[in-house]
Order: C-alpha cells, then structure tokens, then sequence
C-alpha cells in the first residue's frame, strides 16, 4: 500500500515537474544553434594568448582553473573518505585471499589470459600516459589518462591473482602518489600568488602552439591530476578487492 | 538534426530505461556498462572526444566494476 | 524534433528518480542515480552543440571553421568526474552499512545512530 502511494505521489510530481521543465527549454536556442558567446570568446583568444590548441583543455585548467581545484580536492576527499571506511572494523580480520564460490570449483589460470594481461598491461599504461602528456594537444588529459593508468593494474588481477595487484598497492608508495598529486596540483596553482598575481595565472612561458611543451602550466597541472586520479582509483579497486577478498569477520574465539 | 544524433539519443533514453527497469543489481551494473558506452557514442556525435573519453573509462569500466565488487562482498557468504 | 534532446534529458532524469524512489536496494539506487546524473551531461552537451561543428581542438583547422562550445564540454567532465567518485562513496557506505544491519533495502535498515 505505501508502495503504491509512493508511486502515485512520484508521478504526479514527475510530471509537473516534466510538464515545466520541457516547456523552460522550448524556449532556449534549438539544438544546433548555440549562439555563444563564452565558448566563441574563448577559442577565438585560446591559441593566442595562451598558445594551446586544446579548447577544453584550456577552459578546464586556465579559463575556469579554480572550478578545477575545486573539483580535484572533492576526488580527494570521496577517495579519502572511501579508504578509511573501507579498513578492516575492530570486528573483522584480515584472511589470505581465497575464492568465495562455494558452487564451482577455480579453474586454473590459462596461460593465454596470461598472456594477454602481459600483452595489455604495459599497452594500457603507455596509452595512459601519453592520454595524460598529451592533454593539452589532443582529447584527453589528467583525469582520462589517469583512470586509464588505474585501469591497466585491472588486467594484472583479472590475468593473475589479488596477489600480483597487491605487491603493487603495498605499502604507502600510491598513497604518497595519491597526496603528491593533489598537493603538486594546489601548490603549482598558488605559484602566481608569491609575485602578486592572481591565483592560477598562467604565468609560465607558453611556448609555441602544438609543442609538448606548450600552454605554460597546462601540462604540468594534467601530470599532477593525472598522478593524483591514478593513484585514487587505483586505491579505491584495490580496497574493493580487498573488501571482498580478504576481510572477513573475526572469528569468536 | 541528421538520422545518427537522433538514432544515438534514442539510444540513449532506451539503455537508460532498461538500466532503472532491470531491478537485479548485478544484471544491472551491466546494463549500466551498455548504458555508458551508448552515452560514450552519443557524445562523439555531439563532438566531445574529452567527455567521451572520461565517460568510457568511468561509465562502461570503473562503476560498473565497483557495483560488481559490492554485490560481490554483499551477497557471497563467504565474503562476509 | 529539435526539442529531442530535452525530451531524453527530461526522461533520463526522470526515469532515474523513479527508480530512486521505488529502489529495494542501495546498490540498485546507485545505478539510477548513476542514470538520473548522466541527463545533466546530455543537456549540457546538446546546448553547446552546433550544427555543422567540429570540436574545439584548433589543430589543422581552417580559420572560421565553426566550433562547437568548450566550456560546457569542461563542465560535463568535471561533472562525470565528481559523479564518479561520490558513487563509489555511497557504494561503500552502502557496503558497511550492510555489515552493521545485514540488508541493503534502505527502507529496512535500521536508523543511523552517531
């Protein structure tokens, strides 16, 4: 019954609300006639002010930085968040890794998944790292090629065992990455302010237009989020896993 | 608006739906995976390789993963 | 047909709030907010786009070609990216929460304590 009156309760608000929102944007410009003028603004003085080539690049980490900041420091704290939730509780110990299944029986590792995750490994880390060098020239940048670069510790476990991904996360080594990252990016981004300038001013040489290193501290600022997201999610996967894997409850002794 | 950007954003509406209607959370991480990689295509229609980029490796890769990863922990008894 | 794009931006939103609303299952919740979230992406996409235009990377390009809007671009990413790690937050509150009370339907769980 208060399922039902849930539901009716829903509908109706849904659709006033529809009914509104659908008629507030009849009135914006039609798809396809988007008449500016920031986006216009910007890529008209993007390649002579600031010698980069990269539109979104440039909006994200120059135009409206701060916003980026911002942004970067609630990846921070959610990732930050995430992993000290995700400890072992006083209730709990941790096991040796081992599968849950109790229907079917772990088939030993072929050696062509092997290979394959030899293979991809070190193919998804180059594709990551040349997505975040190259952010400020092409599509992509820190935050694209810093998932990707978590991404290619997935083929190790999904090729080999929680133990191989382990040996890469032991230790505080990605958790300094992590922090490295994120303070490298705030640092940089204060850097202006020691000569009197605004925070984030591009005050860097710029370089030439379509170089590696062009667009002053754009590339700087895609490596250090780059670092700081790889680090992140690399954390977060791997405090899944172990969540799944190896926490179990403490046993009443 | 030409046949592709209309078909895509069909798509779209269409893989969002089932991703609400399948009430299974791992048939719907999924689901999900299919409903990010459609948004992916309809944002390379609409030329924006950055956004389809994050959108592949996050929508069709890293939540997907982490609701498997949940469900996993959640529903194994030995997991727990 | 011009008004499709908001069509589908309404209906994801909508469509992901339903299912919020009727959610048994907080991991089942994340997927549709993850839904209801990815209408903003659209509508912000589908006001910057322009006909005929290509994206703003200015490699190559012959002067005046027609660009489509890179601030609403910078916008989405940032979105997806906050979307992203507050989802595998709420994933991981939901994964405690359903060791202290042993279910995910939030309407069972018990109330939260400080």
């Amino acid at each position: 019954m208060r399922q039902q009156v849930r539901i009716i309760l829903f509908l109706v608000a849904a659709t006033l609300f529809g009914a509104v929102f659908v008629a507030a944007m009849a009135g914006l410009p039609t798809f396809g006639d988007y008449r500016g003028p920031y986006g216009d603004l910007v890529m008209q003085t993007v390649l002579k002010l600031r010698q980069a080539q990269q539109g979104v690049a440039a909006v994200t980490f120059d135009y409206r930085g701060f916003d980026t900041v911002c942004e970067e420091s609630i990846l921070f704290a959610a990732v930050a968040g995430a992993m000290l939730l995700m400890r072992p509780q006083e209730s709990e110990q941790l096991s040796d890794a081992s599968d849950q299944a109790s229907d079917r029986s772990l088939p030993a590792p072929v050696s062509a998944v092997i290979g394959c995750g030899v293979v991809m490994f070190p193919f998804t880390l180059l594709l990551g790292i040349y997505v975040v060098l190259h952010g400020h020239l092409t599509p992509g940048g820190g935050f694209q090629g810093g998932v990707l670069l978590a991404s290619a510790f997935y083929f190790v476990y999904l090729s080999g065992e929680y133990a191989d991904l382990l040996e890469y996360v032991a230790g505080h080594l990605v958790t300094l990455f992590k922090v490295a990252g994120a303070a490298a990016f705030a640092l940089m981004a204060a850097i202006p302010t020691l000569k009197g300038h605004p925070y984030m001013l591009n005050v860097m040489p710029l370089g030439k237009a379509g170089e590696l290193l062009s667009a002053g501290f754009l590339p700087l600022y895609n490596c250090s989020v780059g670092i700081e997201v790889a680090a992140g999610f690399l954390l977060l996967l791997s405090s899944f896993l172990r969540q799944v894997l190896a926490i179990r409850k403490r046993r009443p002794s | 608006m030409n046949l592709l950007q209309i078909l895509s954003f069909l798509m779209v509406a269409l893989a969002g739906t089932g991703v609400v209607a399948t009430r299974d959370p791992l048939l719907q991480s999924m689901a999900a995976s299919f409903f990010g990689l459609q948004l992916s295509i309809l944002f390379t229609v609409l030329q924006a390789p950055d956004v389809t980029l994050s959108e592949i490796v996050v929508g069709a890769v890293a939540i997907p993963l982490m609701v498997v990863l949940t469900v996993a922990k959640t529903s194994a008894k030995g997991a727990q | 047909m011009n008004l499709l794009p908001f069509l589908v931006t309404a209906w994801l939103f909508l469509a992901g709030l339903y299912g919020i609303a009727t959610s048994r299952n907080v991991i089942h919740l994340v997927s549709c907010l993850f839904v209801a979230q990815s209408s903003t992406y659209v509508f912000l996409l589908s006001i910057g786009f322009r006909r005929q235009g290509t994206a703003p990377i200015l490699d190559e390009l012959p002067a005046g070609a027609r660009l489509v809007d890179p601030v609403v671009q910078s916008l989405a990413l940032t979105d997806i990216v906050v979307g992203a790690t507050v989802s595998a937050l709420i994933l991981v509150f939901a994964l405690q929460a359903h060791k202290k009370s042993g279910t995910l339907d939030p309407r069972r769980a018990p109330p939260m304590r400080g």
